[in-house]
């Protein structure tokens, strides 16, 4: 299951994902009125039995960020997820507060929200465009727990995972986030057919 | 339409499926390009001849030197040569980088008839 | 239908704005929340287009939301944060902005591909969080100052030198520190009360900011660590002269007679001058030296300033 897809079909999401975070990063860069670095995105696809055990040793303890659900050709949940401490470093950096960890306003909450919301439709929609299919993504929700927790929001049992690391930094400040696009075993196959038509047309 | 010879191109992105759609796309509009291939700036300028290229197709973010210093040098040995950096990172400090230096800038995914306006002039 | 007549008699109790527009932006539904607020009846915002009926002045980015969704059916949570004013709506009564943000979702509504927009209130969030945030400022500053002065206080002084002893050793900029004494000050309690005392030292905090101001330093570098005691950091400097030279300029300020219901006051005032490095790398050993030089200064006779005379 973990390899579901092959080496071409893997460096084709790793392509889609790239312009994808390159438009979420243009949208943020306004917003910041700054230019965001951004680092080449990482693709691995784990399964649910095993994806535990990664997301213990690639994320932090405690987690924050956005989700939101997504479903077309294919189905799930995306999310971006920031170690909890820096979740709301984006939002000081946009509209400028500096209230701590314990201060996070219910305000706050709302604009990570829509920061989240941002990004990952960005990501969403380039992948469903290029690929000539469509996708129709819900409402983002803010977030904050662990690593089991947020697994167990994201997905059931029988999911593949596909998760998309990106780092981003902005101005001096550090700020790396990554991004999870957990997709319904079901409709893999919506993503395996799309990335072979794809492909077709270029071999 | 009036005949021209076949362009000569160099296309260097590090991501081989980013390779492919350039040079699918290229085709549809110039099926006789002669599309030369590599995957980072030091292959590039392995492969780089001056006069060799009418055009320059090239990535921003790869491992190793990026897009904009590999055009800096290409630059430094073909002063003619057409320049063209095409990257996802579509922010405006990098399309205002590429202009300052006096490339052209394509974004992400590829617009088939700003490539094919690119190619023909 | 009576199931339709329970929904509508629902949607018609919400206290929440909701609007639906079809692709061209026509409205297809107005709810009496939004109507009330807008003041612009359901049967004349039906069928009208969003951008007419709010005179074209919708935020850009809730236009962007509504594309997206009609579009590519992409949903959008526009925060008020971010988009201070997307509607131009107003609060019943005071006709203040009515703060408020907005959900875009895409859905089919009549038989055709819509867009439901929800608008919440957020008013009551954003008074209550501007009264937080005013009062977290207010209890921030009363932990880092002395209440009677304005000065910063002991803690404050603590983060400020270990700033600037940090900086010091990347930078390799010397600095001075001033422990500054009144002398005579528990005469001015005895002999004038304490309110006087208190006077006097808000004036003498006030002549020593402008001192260091006036030396190239910053009011907020100046202390009161308790009673007479005061600090004060001159973060760039030349050589031992120039700061003994100014210490003892400092000196003389402080002494200019304070004026108390019709009568002088006199205070003096002794400092303790201690520099980076030579006199001390670490906050403690600096605060150590510029003690004991203020000391010696007191031994020496008063109203002066002294270089303290350990080196390293």
């Amino acid at each position: 299951m973990v390899n579901i897809l092959n080496q071409d079909q893997q460096e084709t999401i790793v392509e889609l994902m790239n312009i994808g975070v390159g438009r979420a990063a243009a949208a943020l860069s306004k917003l910041v009125q700054d230019e965001v670095l951004l680092s080449v995105p990482k693709v691995d696809f784990v399964d649910s039995q095993t994806a535990e055990s990664r997301f213990t040793e690639i994320l932090p303890v405690a987690l924050a960020g956005v989700t939101q659900a997504f479903s077309g050709f294919i189905s799930g949940k995306a999310a971006l997820i920031f170690p909890e401490e820096r979740s709301l470093e984006l939002v000081r950096i946009v509209v400028g507060h500096e209230l701590t960890a314990s201060e996070i306003s219910e305000l706050e909450q709302d604009t990570l929200a829509e920061l989240g919301n941002i990004l990952l439709n960005a990501c969403l929609a380039t992948l469903a465009n290029i690929l000539h299919r469509e996708i129709r993504t819900a409402l983002p929700e803010a977030y904050s727990g662990n690593c089991h927790n947020i697994l167990k929001l994201l997905c059931e049992e029988d999911s593949m995972i596909m998760l998309v690391q990106v780092d981003f930094s902005l101005l001096q400040r550090e700020l790396q986030g990554y991004l999870a696009f957990i997709i319904d075993l079901q409709t893999a196959s919506g993503l395996y057919d799309a990335l072979n038509e794809y492909l077709e047309k270029l071999l | 339409m009036t005949e021209t010879t076949a362009k000569r191109i160099l296309l260097v992105d590090d991501s081989r499926v980013a390779r492919l759609t350039l040079q699918y796309l290229i085709k549809l509009t110039d099926e006789h390009a002669e599309i030369t291939q590599a995957t980072n700036g030091d292959e590039a300028l392995a492969v780089f001849q001056p006069q060799a290229f009418d055009l320059a197709l090239l990535d921003f973010n790869m491992p190793g030197i990026d897009g904009l210093v590999l055009a800096e040098l290409i630059r430094q040995q073909d002063a003619n040569i057409h320049l063209v950096l095409v990257t996802a990172n579509i922010q405006d400090a990098i399309v205002a980088r590429a202009k300052s230096m006096g490339l052209d800038f394509l974004g992400k995914p590829v617009d088939p008839e700003q490539l094919a306006s690119l190619l023909k002039s | 239908m009576p199931q339709q007549e329970d929904f509508k008699n629902l949607i018609d109790r919400l206290e929440t704005g909701l609007i639906v527009v079809n692709a061209q932006r026509q409205i297809l539904l107005w709810n009496p929340w939004i109507a009330r607020i807008t003041g612009i009846a359901e049967n004349l915002a039906l069928d009208q287009v969003l951008d007419n009926v709010f005179n074209e002045s919708i935020d850009s980015a809730l236009i962007d939301a509504l594309e997206q969704a009609s579009q590519f059916n992409l949903s959008r949570r526009l925060s008020h944060q971010l988009h201070p004013s997307l509607l131009p709506i107003f609060q019943q009564g005071n006709k203040e902005p009515l703060h408020h943000s907005i959900l875009v979702q895409p859905l089919v509504y009549k038989q055709q591909a819509a867009c439901l927009l929800q608008i919440s209130d957020v008013t009551t969030r954003v008074r209550r969080e501007k009264h937080l945030r005013a009062a977290v400022e207010k209890i921030r500053y009363l932990a880092h100052h002395d209440t009677l002065t304005g000065l910063a206080n002991r803690t404050l002084h603590a983060i400020n030198l270990h700033k600037t002893c940090a900086f010091a050793a990347k930078s390799n900029q010397s600095f001075a520190l001033f422990f500054i004494d009144l002398d005579g000050f528990k005469f001015i309690n005895d002999r004038f009360g304490h309110d006087a005392g208190d006077y006097l030292l808000q004036i003498t905090a006030q002549r020593l900011q402008k001192a260091l101001i006036d030396f190239g330093s910053k009011a907020e570098l100046v202390a009161r660590l308790g009673g007479d005691e005061l600090v004060a950091l001159l973060p760039t400097i030349s050589n031992a002269d120039q700061v003994t030279t100014f210490a003892n300029r400092v000196c003389k300020v402080l002494e200019e007679p304070v004026e108390w219901q019709g009568q002088k006051m006199h205070v003096g005032a002794s400092i303790g001058i201690a520099l980076w490095p030579h006199q001390g790398l670490t906050p403690e050993a600096l605060m150590a030296s510029a003690d004991n030089a203020m000391y010696l200064a007191k031994a020496r006779g008063k109203g002066q300033a002294m270089l303290a005379l350990n080196t390293p």
